[in-house]
């Protein structure tokens, strides 16, 4: 019997600042901001952090070791992430693991970015060699170009229409007007996002994330740590991840949730039908769309079809995105990958105010490091409120 | 005036790009005898057997559109005078992807499955960069 990796591991807190379209704090700062609140809301001190998992596109010349020293911790587990919005998961089953081989009790697991339009553009420029070299001379159009390629080839493929991604953008921001901590909050119509200005086409103005400014973070414990916190606690149940899948193919409209999944619903003895809400990595909504299908929700092609048919604001029968996702609350860089963390842990705690929605369990799924057409890694995992 | 992104070149890639100057194709070919895949982009080794062995050969760059787009927002201000644009990848006979321009009026832009050419756009004085046209134009 395959056994779960993370059993005896428990996310005890979760923090979030408040997404900004400009601020001058620095990356450093929404860090330790998002972890501080993350630590309270476990009832945990920083004496006891002994780990740290951080993902962060504009700390260089920083690393997770300069912040180690920065912030004041001897720490006995280091994780940084190179795999860019699939690093927030990926940072948390690392430190998973740690805890369970006894090698740290305590670890923060932190993602944030103080961006803007521009300085994200820069950071995508030059985000690795192939980017830099064959893509980005040509005028590529950053990240917005590189899923306009894939979203025109998903409708011509699926027979999707603007109207489908359309659907999805709109409920997400009927989400994000009840999180105090979204950016985007203001109504927005079908007929708002169609006619929206194009940026490259077919994608427009609200198929794209915001760039902006903000932190998230969730503070992993051992057993030993968890039965003394008064904390509601929340389980890892499984979880995945898989690179450059399927190797050599940049436009099988598929990613490595598809290659994961089925081990992933194996290893929890769960399967989609018990999933009661997908925090998706938003980047795009063509992402979510594969995503839906290579964990399981959608059937393959048809995820445009499941969104037509199925309501997935909070008030849905199956919840997506419930804080908005990045599409809405905003993407601050490397906290795209921790931001739907944050958000499923609120959930299963029960805290997650005026949004909140009637769960036990849910998926939460990271996407990134864009390279030669798309992104390279994936990444998820079943979370589950402890009983 | 913004200056373009310039492609980093070196060891790996000089070849390509020296062949674009003279308005030439060269991409990598594996050596493998069992393999003999075209490589593009320029590599240390073939992504699909590993072998360390490549050759510089020339092809035609004959291909076709695999999924395209309109850039109306350039990532980099260098491009915000040619807006709006057509960029795509492109399949080329050989059977790597290979992305650049498609010299086309966007506001009649190619479908996917075209045929295309290449040709040559001069991107800046010292660097010529491979871009496409559909085949039955001009
Ligand atoms: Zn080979």
């Amino acid at each position: 019997m395959d056994r779960n990796p993370f059993d005896g591991v428990f996310i005890a807190g979760a923090g979030q600042t408040v997404y900004e379209k400009r601020s001058p704090k620095k990356a450093t700062r929404l860090l330790f901001e998002a972890s501080d609140a993350a630590l309270r809301s476990a009832g945990l001190g920083w004496h006891e952090v002994d780990g740290l998992a951080l993902t962060c596109f504009n700390l260089p010349p920083d690393n997770v070791t300069t912040i180690a020293e920065h912030f004041g911790i001897e720490a006995r587990f280091l994780f940084h992430g190179v795999y860019g919005g699939a690093s927030g998961i990926i940072g948390m089953m690392h430190a998973a693991r740690a805890i369970r081989n006894g090698d740290a009790e305590v670890v923060l697991c932190m993602a944030a970015d103080a961006y803007d339009v521009a300085s994200h553009n820069e950071t995508l420029d030059r985000f690795n060699g192939s980017v830099q070299n064959y893509m980005s001379p040509h005028g590529f159009g950053g990240a917005n170009g590189m899923f306009a390629l894939q979203t025109r080839l998903y409708m011509e493929r699926h027979g999707a229409e603007r109207e489908d991604f359309g659907r999805f953008c709109v409920a997400l921001r009927k989400n994000a007007q009840r999180n105090p901590n979204a950016l985007l909050r203001s109504e927005m119509t079908l007929d708002d996002y169609l006619n929206a200005r194009p940026i490259a086409d077919p994608l427009r103005l609200y198929d794209c994330v915001l760039p902006c400014v903000g932190g998230d973070c969730v503070v992993l414990v051992s057993e030993r740590v968890a039965s003394r916190l008064k904390a509601p606690l929340v389980a890892i149940r499984s979880g995945g991840e898989l690179h450059n899948y399927p190797a050599g193919d940049p436009y099988s409209l598929t990613a490595g949730w598809s290659g994961f999944s089925g081990r992933m619903y194996e290893r929890a003895g769960l399967g989609p039908e018990d999933m009661d809400f997908a925090q998706l990595y938003d980047d795009y909504p063509v992402m979510c769309f594969i995503q839906l299908e290579g964990l399981r929700i959608a059937e393959p092609g048809r995820a445009f079809a499941f969104v037509r048919d199925t309501d997935i604001t909070t008030e849905g029968a199956f919840p997506i995105n419930t804080g908005g996702g990045q599409l809405s609350a905003g993407q601050a860089g490397a906290s795209g990958g921790m931001i739907g963390v944050y958000e499923g842990v609120v959930q299963l705690r029960g805290e997650a105010g005026e949004r909140q929605v009637d769960c036990r369990r849910g998926l939460v799924s990271g996407y990134g490091m864009i390279a030669y057409g798309r992104g390279l890694s994936a990444s998820a995992a079943i979370l589950e409120r402890v009983e | 005036m913004v200056t373009k992104p310039l492609p980093r070149i070196d060891a790996v890639n000089a070849p390509f790009f020296a062949a674009c100057n003279e308005e030439r194709v060269l991409i990598q070919r594996c050596a493998a005898p069992e393999c003999r895949r075209y490589v593009y982009y320029p590599r240390v080794c073939c992504p699909v057997c590993q072998s360390g062995d490549l050759d510089w050969v020339e092809v035609s760059g004959r291909g076709r559109i695999k999924t395209f787009t309109v850039v109306h927002r350039p990532h980099h201000d260098g491009f915000l005078s040619e807006t709006p644009y057509v960029f795509a990848a492109v399949e080329i006979e050989e059977g790597p992807l290979i992305y650049g321009r498609i010299d086309a009026d966007p506001a009649r832009p190619p479908a996917i499955g075209d045929a295309v050419v290449p040709v040559f756009l001069q991107h800046t004085p010292e660097q010529k960069l491979l871009a496409f046209r559909a085949e039955d134009v001009r």
